[in-house]
């Protein structure tokens, strides 16, 4: 399967930019992160490629088709957004049904097995469903679609920690058994560290990293410590943050550690989450 | 696009069957309340197919905001949306003006009598005086003409309500009736008052294109074909480029 090229993507709404010259390649077979903060222009961009809204100005393609109104393109993209596009008086198994209808690689019993595995209640109207069960009719169509690409925009939104746990162990099993192409937009990033390969974090419409998280995550590490201690091991270094608790202080530095140190500090590796909140936070 | 016709189509067919039954029984209610009143009542039951086109105006309105959603859900692109809306209109019509004909006959067959005669639009309009399968294509040419022109119209409205903001789903919602309920008829005052040849140039007009002049309800029915075309080209316009409301 082809890459999707996103090449100078802009999009304003009236005087706000929402995307500014946004460049991203997502790659076939992969599990990417898209990760920014709230109103950084995650479901914008997720909503241009999708063919819900247009961008002022770029391109998006894949395989060099281009992917707004094609609709052969658009058929091998599934996304599920918190906007709710089915209508609202349809039942849940109608819901598939058509989904079913729609895309050919649909596999139905799967998507059956996997409603009876969080309890979906199949006949009841989408409309009545907690918010927390339409997230979950939502993840059972996008894992049973088999299209090469789906994009989950907040796809734990309101789900409790045993059906987060859930979801994410059957995505990773879908992956396994049928890898394609996922792209998850959340917030929740320590939930889903573990389960991305590559990172695109995106910060007030422009894409500011994208990377292997593991490249992203050898490029600093973290040194805590005593303060005055901390303070003095800093000096000269690149520090992305901060953070201090009582006498007590975490650096975020980028490079590498020096290989001798002073008693009383203590490296470790930087996470996510952490890494992601210094880039994001001026 | 079959796909979605089929998904289209597949929504109306409750409305359908909601409508047959209670205007079959308005109509079977009062054919026999005139039969067994007394005296000399005479009564005519017609409007069949005005009523066959709110309904169909109804449905297209309402429908197309979750069509399109549903479509583009579905990786379905805006084009396929137009030719599946245009397609449902087409098939919509054809059928809706069928079931119409289906009720005028029904009732007539069923509940007729020398008290009361269930009569069609183009004997209304034109006063025609054809033989029954010439009354019949006649009428459902028409018919379906009708129910075209008023889906369009339905589809011109929703697509614009899709894409507009919200001032201009305001805008849409309030302006739209009151420019054919106000306005119209008192720019229609004025123009009969203050310039009664232009008033009188634009009824001859209208007899004309309607096919009232030369009794011809076939004419009329072109018009309305065309007046349908214009409309499946304004709402492709506004389709092509509507972006789905958060």
């Amino acid at each position: 399967m082809s890459n999707l090229v996103i090449e100078g993507v802009s999009k304003n709404y009236g005087s706000t930019r929402a995307l500014n010259n946004v460049n991203v390649t997502f790659e076939a077979e992969k599990i990417y992160g898209l990760l920014g903060r709230n109103g950084a222009g995650k479901t914008t961009l997720l909503n241009i490629i999708n063919n819900r809204i247009f961008a002022d100005m770029g391109e998006i393609t894949l395989g060099g088709a281009k992917a707004p109104e094609n609709e052969e393109v658009q058929k091998k993209f599934y996304y599920t957004s918190e906007q709710m596009l089915f209508p609202k008086e349809m039942k849940v198994d109608k819901a598939i049904k058509w989904t079913a209808e729609f895309y050919p690689a649909f596999d139905t019993d799967y998507a059956l097995h996997l409603a009876s595995l969080f309890e979906l209640p199949l006949k009841k109207k989408i409309n009545s469903l907690s918010t927390g069960y339409k997230t979950i009719m939502k993840n059972v169509l996008a894992l049973s679609v088999n299209t090469p690409y789906v994009f989950l925009d907040e796809p734990v939104l309101g789900l409790d920690a045993n059906h987060r746990e859930q979801f994410y162990r059957l995505l990773i099993e879908k992956y396994s058994n049928n890898p394609a192409t996922y792209v998850i937009s959340t917030h929740l990033i320590e939930e889903v560290a573990n389960i991305i390969e590559e990172v695109v974090i995106i910060k007030k419409g422009e894409i500011i990293k994208q990377d292997s998280k593991e490249n992203l995550l050898s490029e600093g590490y973290a040194v805590s410590g005593v303060a005055s201690m901390v303070d003095s091991y800093m000096k000269g270094k690149t520090v992305i943050g901060v953070d201090s608790l009582g006498g007590l202080k975490s650096a975020y530095i980028l490079g590498s550690p020096d290989h001798e140190l002073e008693m009383g500090l203590e490296i470790s590796s930087l996470d996510l989450q952490k890494l992601f909140i210094q880039l994001t936070n001026s | 696009m079959k796909k979605l016709l089929k998904y289209q189509l597949s929504t109306s067919w409750v409305s359908l069957a909601v409508f047959a039954v209670v205007y079959f029984g308005i109509m079977a209610f009062a054919g026999i309340s005139v039969s067994f009143s007394g005296g000399d009542s005479y009564s005519q039951m017609n409007g069949t197919e005005m009523a066959v086109g709110i309904l169909c105006f109804v449905i297209f309105v309402s429908n197309y905001g979750d069509n399109m959603r549903l479509a583009i859900q579905n990786g379905r692109s805006r084009k396929s949306i137009y030719t599946a809306a245009l397609a449902s209109a087409g098939l919509g019509s054809m059928m809706l003006s069928l079931y119409a004909q289906i009720i005028i006959f029904a009732s007539s067959l069923l509940f007729g009598s020398e008290r009361i005669s269930y009569i069609s639009m183009t004997e209304v309009i034109y006063d025609t005086n054809r033989s029954m399968v010439g009354h019949f294509i006649e009428n459902y040419i028409f018919t379906t003409a009708l129910l075209l022109v008023t889906a369009m119209f339905a589809l011109v409205l929703a697509a614009a309500f899709a894409r507009a903001g919200k001032y201009g789903r305001v805008a849409i919602a309030a302006g739209v009736p009151i420019a054919l309920f106000v306005g119209f008829p008192i720019l229609s005052g004025i123009v009969v008052s203050k310039a009664p040849a232009l008033s009188e140039m634009y009824i001859r007009l209208l007899a004309k294109v309607t096919g009232v002049e030369s009794g011809n309800p076939y004419i009329g029915s072109l018009t309305m074909i065309i007046a349908a075309a214009v409309m499946a080209l304004i709402t492709y316009f506004i389709n092509r480029r509507a972006e789905l409301k958060g």
